[in-house]
């Protein structure tokens, strides 16, 4: 188990490497520097004089060549330093750690309401197999599934903010948010995350509920099943503690492949909600060409997609004792 | 029905007396064609295919043929390439302005026209088709009998947009998931088929590829090009999705390689070049095309969500992602977000009922369920 964990841990810091060596690649290679991206969105008609440019160059290594520049970036992440911001003059790891939270707000109660949800729906539609409501249920959910999280936010906001004004449009806070109690602020919030959240998690919802019920239909047709059944067993005992407890194992394995979109959040979502969270933060860092930014976030969700590939191995092996990890 | 096509089998091998056993392919055709949903949504994409080829005929400006100064033209070809036009209507000072243009430079000459004349590209202005009043603008434009889609803010035809950008949205699909099925089929090929350093390896370049965002590469990309086409797209999409292929090509190989006849085709001395293509792929085609109906499915959700973030086809080109980034600008005009949206969603529905068809005739598991 050791040995082998190790060995993943090498493969992973290798894979790493080369993804951050690549995007490094890529966004230095891109038009436009940090610098003269900022000067035109200030004021076009202003230019820096050539020694300031030249100046500002050395003090975020631009007139270094890429690879030298990057093998000075890997130097400074070993020594836990992911750089300054260019254009918002900030550490990168704080500006990240800003942005988290609303992103977690978000991903947290999103996933928190898909298993609430999920679990129950799938254990119903396995119990109602084959019956009208649960394949009802079922299309309902399938065409769920298939429905475009963008153009749910814009069907949202049309309806629940722009005809019935229940909602606001976008935003994550109010204009006197300061000036509220600690109640109000939380409801303002949640106010405000309602839509998002929606987005987030109907889609997920639709996609547990049937990964359940396909794991549940295999175990079902299982002798132990026919013996609790044989025995006398209530129908909801068989299926919550026979049935439904044997298709944990891929349901923890799922856990661990969700873990990078838990803090990556959603580029396209956060931008129509204008929610300040990771994915906004990435989209605006691309347009501002803020190389350290970029490249912080980049390591993150590396970092947390192998790590979450990794984890669901190892808890695979921990849930299911049938699962050895061989050393080798 | 399962009778029926027994008894049909029954009947074919009492004419021939040897029969070849039914290949995995048509085994796999044979129960797809039972699953209502998923023939109906092939139906579907198939009439998709219908609209985006026969687009200008549907709904154009341009008439599909006519007859000007003794010579027969085909204008509608110009909505597929502006070459394709003949350039005698440019040269003649026709301005656009067809039905107009016709009448007076030539009294003799008529045209067949498309179904609705409106204009993907431009408004349609006062009495350019007899009677018929130009589009509303700006907000007005609400759907009608003029405008079954209503209009945008430049007073553009939606539902000529909707079905010019239909072969966008189709292309998008089947060229970006064409080269990931290419580059997925042959990594997992390899890694499958020979194992050992090469599988290491491939397996690690497999990580690489789906470790690094979709979205940082494809703004990546269309920064550095000059002028960024919606072929770069479909290559970007198709060059980052073809992982989830190369995975499931490489599980289906390693399986196969295992098997009896690939062991007799060794023994027999094929080629290994050849074990590759023809003995294992065909056998593990039909369960690799599961994840590639899927990648068409989110290759036209990548590309309406960055059409709709503004990284789309360049402005001109009408895309169903375009139309809703116009209709976010102003939530008033739902038209602009309900068509396009329901188009979008019914495409992707589409392919994942066919994927999902796909998976259930091609697993072996679920064959007696």
């Amino acid at each position: 188990m050791f040995s082998y964990f190790v060995r993943r841990l090498f493969i992973g810091l290798i894979t790493l490497v080369l993804i951050t060596f690549i995007i490094f690649g890529l966004i230095r290679n891109m038009p436009g520097t940090p610098i003269s991206v900022n000067m035109a969105m200030i004021d076009p008609g202003k230019e820096l004089n050539p020694a300031d440019v030249e100046r500002m160059k050395k003090a975020y290594g631009l007139d270094k060549p890429w690879p030298e520049a990057y093998g000075l970036w890997v130097k400074n992440v070993f020594q836990f330093d992911f750089g300054r911001s260019i254009s918002r003059k900030q550490p990168v790891a704080r500006l990240i750690s800003e942005r988290m939270g609303p992103t977690l707000i978000l991903s947290l109660s999103s996933l928190l309401l898909t298993y609430l949800l999920a679990i129950p729906i799938g254990l119903y539609s396995s119990a109602r197999q084959g019956r009208l409501d649960e394949r009802t249920v079922g299309t309902a959910l399938y065409m769920l599934y298939s429905f475009p999280s963008f153009v749910a936010a814009l069907f949202l906001q049309i309806y629940l903010a722009n005809k019935l004004g229940w909602l606001p449009l976008y935003g994550m806070k109010s204009d006197g948010y300061s000036s509220m109690t600690g109640t109000q602020q939380a409801w303002d919030i949640f106010k405000h995350a309602l839509m998002p959240v929606i987005c987030y998690t109907y889609g997920s919802l639709a996609y547990y509920s049937r990964f359940i019920r396909a794991n549940m239909h295999e175990v079902l047709m299982q002798d132990y099943i026919r013996t609790a059944r044989a025995k006398g067993l209530g129908p909801i005992d068989v299926l919550v503690k026979h049935a439904f407890r044997n298709t944990f194992i891929p349901l923890v394995t799922l856990i661990g492949l969700t873990l990078p979109s838990l803090l990556g959040g959603s580029v396209i979502i956060e931008r129509i909600f204008s929610w300040p969270g990771m994915g906004q933060l990435y989209f605006e860092s691309i347009l501002e060409r803020d190389y350290p930014t970029i490249m912080g976030l980049t390591l993150m969700f590396s970092i947390l997609t192998l790590a979450g590939q990794l984890l669901a191995d190892i808890f695979y092996a921990m849930a299911d004792p049938r699962v050895k990890i061989a050393d080798h | 029905m399962q009778e029926q096509s027994e008894d049909n089998t029954n009947a074919a091998s009492e004419e021939k007396v040897v029969k070849k056993s039914p290949n995995f392919w048509v085994e796999t055709w044979q129960r797809f064609k039972g699953r209502k949903m998923a023939m109906l949504a092939l139906f579907y994409i198939a009439f998709l295919g219908f609209v985006a080829v026969f687009a200008p005929a549907i709904a154009g400006t341009k008439p599909i043929i006519c007859e000007y100064k003794g010579h027969i033209y085909f204008p509608a070809m110009g909505y597929f390439r502006r070459e394709w036009e003949n350039p005698i209507f440019l040269k003649d000072r026709f301005r656009n302005r067809f039905p107009e243009s016709l009448k007076n430079k030539d009294p003799n000459s008529w045209a067949i026209w498309p179904l609705v004349y409106q204009d993907p590209y431009r408004r349609v202005y006062d009495d350019e088709w007899k009677g018929l009043p130009g589009n509303p603008t700006q907000d007005t434009g609400s759907p009608s009998l003029r405008n079954w889609f209503g209009t945008d803010q430049r007073g553009v035809d939606v539902f000529a947009q909707m079905v010019h950008g239909t072969t966008i949205a189709l292309l998008v699909g089947f060229v970006s998931m064409g080269i990931a099925g290419v580059i997925g089929i042959v990594v997992g090929a390899l890694a499958g088929f020979y194992g050992k350093w090469v599988d290491m390896v491939l397996s690690r370049l497999i990580e690489v590829v789906m470790c690094i965002p979709t979205l940082i590469l494809i703004l990546a990309i269309i920064a550095i090009l000059d002028s960024p086409t919606i072929w770069h797209m479909m290559a970007i999409i198709g060059c980052t999705g073809w992982t989830g292929i190369a995975r499931l090509a490489r599980a289906e190989f390693m399986k196969l390689r295992e098997s009896d006849f690939v062991l007799a085709a060794k023994t027999t001395g094929v080629g290994q070049f050849r074990i590759i293509f023809r003995y294992i792929l065909p056998n593990s085609l039909a369960p690799v095309l599961v994840p590639i109906t899927f990648g068409i499915a989110s290759a036209i959700l990548i590309e309406s969500g960055l059409s709709f973030l503004g990284f789309g086809a360049p402005p001109p080109n009408p895309s169903w992602g375009t139309l809703l980034n116009l209709g976010r600008q102003n939530l008033q005009m739902w038209w602009l977000i309900f068509f396009p949206g329901m188009a979008i969603f019914l495409a992707v529905l589409a392919y994942n009922l066919i994927g999902e068809g796909l998976q259930e005739a091609s697993d072996p598991r679920l064959r007696d369920a």
